[in-house]
Order: C-alpha cells, then structure tokens, then sequence
C-alpha cells in the first residue's frame, strides 16, 4: 500500500515535472536541434570536402612508381592528412570553433529540457565549457580575445543554481534568458570568425578535386580503346558527375556561410524573444525553418559527394 | 603569405591544364613529378606563417610566374614543355630557398 502511493506520488511529480519542461522546451529545444543539425551538418560537409586533399596526395603518391616500387614506408602514409587537421592529429581551430557553437546549443537544450537536478548540473557544465571553448577558438581564429562578461556568468551560474533539486519552471526560464541573452554577442562574433574563414581553402581544394580528375582521365584515356562503347559511356558517366562536383565547391562554399550566418541570425531572434519573457514566437519559428531548409540543402551536397 | 600561394595555385592550375594537352608519356610524367613537389610545398605555405619580403621570397615568386606563363604558352606549342619543366624546377628551388623543407628535385 505505501509503496503504491510512494509509486503514484512519483510518477504524479515526474508528470509535472513534464509537463513543465514542456513550456521552456517548446521552441528553445526545436532551436538548439535545428541548430546542433546545422553544424554538424556544416562540419561533415567541410570534412568531406578535406578528404578531398587525402585522396590527391594518394593519387599523387600511387603514381609516383618508384616511391611505390621501392621505397613507400609507414612514415610516407603517416604525412598524409586533410587541410583541417594537424600534424598531431588535432582540428583546425575553425572545425574546433564549430564544435563550441554545436556544445553551446547542446547543452542550452539539455538545460531547456532536463528533468532532473544532475543533468541540469551536467547542462551548466558543458555551458562554461562551450563559453571557454567559444572564447578559446574565437581568439585562434581572429587572434583577438574575447573577454569574458564574469559577472553575467556569476549571475547566470546563481540562476542555475536557484532552479533548485525539484525543478522550478519559472526559474528554468529565467536562466535560460540570461544564458541566451548574454551569450548572444559571443555567439555572433564567433558565427562572424567561422564565416570568414569558411572557403579560405576553396583554391586548393578545387585544385585537389582537379588534380585527382585529371588522373582518372589520364588513366581512362589509356584503356578507354579496349573498352565496350557502352563501358566507356558509363564511365565518361561518372567523370562527368565527378566534373559536376568540382564545378559545386563554390555553392558548398556558399551554403555553409549562408549557414553560420542563419545560425547567428537565429540566434539573436531567441534572445529578442526571450528578452520579452517569450519562450516562442512567430520570427522564431521562421528562423528555425531557415535552418532547417539549409540543412536540407547542405544534406544534398553531402550525399552528392 | 597570399601572395606565396596565389601564385603556388595559379601556376599548379596551368601545369594540371598542360598535363592534360597532348603530350608525350614521359613528359606527362616528369610534370607530374613537378606538381606533387608544388603540391607539398603548397601544403606547407599554408601551414607556414610566411610574411616576407626578402630577396629569397621575390625570387621565389618571378620563378613562379616564369612557370605559370611558360605552362600557359606551351599549350598551344608542345615543343616548349622542356622549357616548362626546366623553369617548374627552378620556382621549386627558389621556393625551397623560403620554405627550407629539404626538397631536392632528382630528376
């Protein structure tokens, strides 16, 4: 009997709790989705179009026949990586800078949902630790520093703490506004650093794709004679889809700036509405709609590739 | 530096251009060999923080040019590829001089 109503009393509080979580979630949570997808999105985009370097030094090195003959040895294949990764085997600061945007909106949607204290905790963890990671990456990507606002952070983390065991949807809410309306300008001047640097490396990446074209043309043109027409046509087929590739970096390019730029976009619709005590509106749901019509078209390319 | 790499783009653009033209096998080749060493020179300018002026740099930069005007010329003439290569392989040695990779060209 006790254990009956300990049960009831439990699951009567867990469908509070819900219920509650349901109001700050409403559209914080289908923003930081949308925006979490978009930069994974864009990151996965930029590390297929990495491999692209990988697979010309391959090229490369797969026709040079007497290094392969003779002398290829582990510490050869060990040289050979993408433009966003470092000798150690560490990302480049603007892959790294995307990774902080992706912990922020994360852990603002665990904050926005999270049901119980520890994960509110664990939300508020990986929050300053996108704030240190957002400033650390800001600063390698413009070698400017971000100075940190300490007192926001003091009240945000008083914010946090005052959500109490028992979880205070008024008070969620109240953190939440703080957390976004404060990091907005961070957000912004990072989303501005990854915009700049997305399609520095368009030149080289173009010539890697052209490269790597060039070789498989070169290769066909040998044995092109000794095929079957319909061989030949099936892969002129596919050479020319790989030409159609190259001539698309610019728009990949393009889409995943026009991405970051959705991103801070949305990001600064969430603060105006939070800033008048809204946890959704009209621009807010447009300005998820554009994310997530950018993450379709960024998924195009992706399969394309 | 920009205009290190600008001109390491521009001038691997026109030998992969002239690498395509009708030409010999073994020319083919010897160009190829040019271009993976612009390739691994190309990928240490832009690791490298090079901003510079020097005599070494400025050479490095004429040599380049040489090249990408001799690639471009020799797509309507394949009896100057000799010449391409020959200047190829001195942009590479005048961008040795900047970059210091230990780059030697065997052949």
């Amino acid at each position: 009997m006790y254990k009956s109503i300990k049960l009831i009393s439990l699951l009567t509080g867990m469908t509070l709790l819900s219920a509650c979580a349901v109001q700050s979630a409403t559209q914080v949570k289908t923003f930081t989705n949308a925006s979490s997808d978009l930069v994974i999105e864009t990151q996965d985009l930029m590390n297929e179009l990495d491999d692209s370097t990988i697979d010309r030094k391959l090229y490369l090195l797969a026709t040079d026949e007497n290094k392969i003959s003779s002398s290829l040895s582990i510490e050869d294949l060990q040289k050979i990586r993408g433009i966003y990764s470092t000798p150690q085997g560490q990302k480049a600061p603007v892959m790294k800078a995307l990774s902080a945007l992706y912990q922020y909106s994360e852990s603002l949607g665990m904050l926005s949902t999270a049901m119980l204290r520890e994960d509110i905790d664990q939300a508020a963890q990986n929050l300053y630790g996108s704030f240190n990671s957002m400033g650390t990456q800001y600063q390698k990507l413009t070698r400017k520093s971000l100075q940190r606002n300490e007192k926001a952070l003091g009240v945000i983390t008083t914010l946090i703490d005052g959500i109490g065991v028992v979880i205070v949807e008024q008070k969620r809410r109240k953190a939440i506004k703080e957390i976004v309306i404060n990091s907005d300008p961070y957000v912004a001047l990072l989303a501005d650093a990854i915009y700049d640097k997305i399609g520095q490396n368009i030149d080289v990446l173009k010539l890697n794709y052209r490269q790597i074209l060039n070789e498989r043309i070169v290769s066909f043109r040998k044995r092109a004679l000794k095929m079957k027409i319909e061989t030949r046509v099936k892969k002129l087929r596919e050479l020319k889809m790989e030409t159609d590739y190259l001539d698309s970096i610019d728009a990949i390019y393009a889409t995943a700036k026009q991405a970051v730029l959705a991103l801070k976009k949305a990001h600064a619709v969430l603060r105006d509405t939070v800033s008048q005590d809204k946890f959704s509106s009209a621009q807010l749901s447009q300005a998820i709609g554009d994310i997530n019509s950018l993450k379709k078209h960024m998924k195009s390319f992706s399969r394309a590739l | 530096m920009s205009t290190l790499r600008k001109n390491l783009t521009d001038t691997l653009n026109e030998l992969q251009s002239l690498m395509m033209a009708n030409i010999t096998d073994e020319q083919r080749e010897t160009l190829r060999k040019r271009i993976r060493i612009l390739f691994a020179q190309l990928d240490e300018v832009l690791v490298q923080d090079l901003s510079d002026s020097s005599d070494d740099f400025n050479q490095a930069l004429a040599a380049l040019q040489n090249s990408a005007q001799a690639a471009e010329d020799a797509k309507n003439d394949i009896d100057k590829v000799a010449s391409v290569i020959n200047k190829t392989a001195d942009a590479i040695g005048k961008l040795e001089k900047v970059l210091k990779m230990g780059i030697k060209i065997v052949a």
